[in-house]
């Protein structure tokens, strides 16, 4: 049991990154329009993932020094300040959109409009911030997002021909109607949603948080690669039950209510029970991943007290930052804006910016001065330079395919 | 610290200070050097911290607003960047650490007046979390 609460943090990371808000239902929606045929970009991603984490959760617990302290150590201030700028932009709006996802998954679950549950959302996110240790957060809402394995049960339950499966996912083609902007505007997407910068900036700090130190890195890689597997493993779920079960009826998904249907059909009552608290946990932990890293960032940058291992009051700007960010989340969130259509838009967006944030990882791990003996190995580095490339070719495709293909439409 | 060479750019400059309990004190946003007369090579002598010194390094339009809004908010007439003497620098690794603790170096305003003003008001803030 200690060692499963043990890779609480990379399962709480793994969760807030891919099956937050946007993600719940773009992956069904992906499912439903296109079968299987972009599972290869979740592995494709888990993988990108996993090399990165690993790089900057090993860099933190050897040196105590989180991502952006590197970003800024490592690209001067200038170019720092823009990808802050960036990311915080990025991390705001995907704030925004988990508030009012907590609240859609409320609404769900009370038939009370999910308007009226948003400044109750920021208040609980808010004193989680404030009160919750560090480690308590990261198992009550890592865990509790495990709830969502009930789509991989209701997929199981649904019984696919696997062989078929397997070759549909393996030899991907585009569906007969559908283009190719489109369906690559969508491998990019869902590779942002595995690579979403504050999943590093989140687990980097929390190896801090959590004290970390060289003699932990077993602890960190098995958080690495258990947790983001497992995030992926969701979204794989998510998209097969969609592809199944919506695919065939003709149903394009657009609402959080859709998402779970197939479960209902698969697993019944007690399946719904189990989506409706993954929704709630999952849409939560990914709110709390983006108002910390919001703070983690910019304290990161200006070199302020940051983290929940010290009183509030010796980190007030801190904490001042994160209640104004969630204050203008929330604020946001009431605007009626469609929470999932900002949450793809700003993974296309955090796209175009990721290099910024990848690239210093990759040069610090390989630093001796950081890492004495624990620099990467020859293999580490040959697929995260792959990786790396990869990465800047989606960034500099995501917003030209976005205007294209006006948002996937 | 006499007569260690290092690369300042590379080696001081952005790089987090702490305090001797491990506590962030802030940024090594810019260097003051000391040009001796007489050609021989210059060295450092203190640390400048805060939107004042990033400002220059940022340079343009926003670099000057930041010091434009440092100047506006600051109570001196004509105020200096914060600056922590270099002599009170023990060790340089990924960080550097400084012999002073957080409340004996030159006061941070901006912590203060967040702490002062907003979040020391709030129940809870003198608590670690549970």
């Amino acid at each position: 049991m200690k060692r499963l609460l043990d890779v609480a943090l990379g399962v709480l990371t793994a969760i807030g990154g891919f099956v937050d808000i946007g993600d719940l239902v773009a992956s069904a929606l992906v499912g439903a329009r296109y079968g299987f045929a972009l599972a290869w970009v979740v592995v494709v991603g888990v993988g990108g993932i996993c090399v990165f984490a690993e790089m900057a959760g090993r860099v933190a617990a050897v040196s105590e020094r989180a991502v952006f302290d590197l970003v800024r150590e490592r690209l001067g201030p200038r170019v720092a300040l823009a990808n802050l700028g960036a990311s915080f932009f990025v991390n705001f709006l995907t704030l925004a959109a988990e508030l009012a996802g907590v609240a859609l998954a409320l609404e769900l679950v009370t038939s009370v409009n999910y308007l009226l549950w948003i400044p109750l959302v920021m208040f609980l996110i808010w004193l989680v911030i404030w009160r919750m240790k560090f480690e308590t957060m990261e198992r009550v809402f890592g865990l509790a997002g495990l709830a969502l394995l009930v789509f991989a049960v209701a997929l199981w339950k649904l019984g696919p021909d696997w062989g078929d499966v397997l070759h549909q996912a393996t030899h991907p083609i585009v569906p007969s109607g559908e283009g190719h902007p489109t369906y690559f505007y969508y491998a990019i997407a869902l590779f942002g949603t595995a690579m979403s910068p504050y999943e590093v900036f989140f687990f980097s700090s929390g190896a801090v948080e959590e004290k970390w130190t060289r003699q932990d890195l077993v602890t960190e890689r098995t958080n690495v690669f258990i947790g983001f597997p497992l995030g992926g493993l969701l979204t794989l779920a998510i998209m097969g039950c969609a592809a199944l079960v919506l695919k065939p009826l003709g149903v394009g998904v657009g609402h959080l209510s859709q998402v779970g249907v197939p479960v209902a059909l698969a697993v019944g009552k007690i399946g719904i029970a189990f989506a409706l608290v993954g929704f709630v946990a999952a849409t939560f932990g990914a709110a709390l991943e983006t108002a910390l890293s919001s703070g983690y960032t910019a304290a990161q940058y200006f070199g302020w007290q940051w983290g929940k291992f010290v009183r509030p009051k010796d980190a007030s700007r801190f904490h001042a930052l994160i209640i104004f960010t969630l204050l203008g989340g929330a604020l946001l969130g009431l605007t009626t804006l469609d929470p999932i259509k900002v949450t793809e838009y700003s993974i296309v967006f955090s796209a175009a910016a990721l290099p910024l944030t990848y690239f210093p990882i990759l040069v610090i791990a390989n630093d001796p001065e950081y890492m004495g003996d624990k620099t990467n190995s020859r293999w580490t580095n040959a697929i995260g330079t792959v990786y790396l490339i990869v990465v800047v070719i989606a960034s500099v495709a995501a917003i030209p395919l976005m205007i294209a293909t006006k948002a996937g439409l | 610290m006499a007569g260690r060479v290092l690369d300042a750019v590379l080696s001081l400059l952005d790089r987090q200070v702490s305090d001797p309990d491990g506590r962030l004190v802030c940024k090594v946003d810019d260097l003051e050097l000391f040009e001796p007369t007489g050609g021989s090579s210059p060295y450092v002598t203190a640390i400048l911290a805060g939107p004042a010194a990033l400002g220059g390094r940022l340079g343009g339009l926003l670099g000057r607003w930041f010091v434009a809004v440092q100047r506006r908010l600051h109570p001196d007439a004509d105020p200096r960047p914060a600056r922590i003497d270099f002599g009170v620098v023990q060790d340089i690794k990924t960080g550097m650490t400084v012999t002073l603790r957080r409340e004996q170096l030159e006061p941070n305003r901006f912590e203060a007046w967040t702490r002062d003003n907003m979040i020391d008001k709030i129940p809870g803030a003198r608590h670690e979390a549970e």
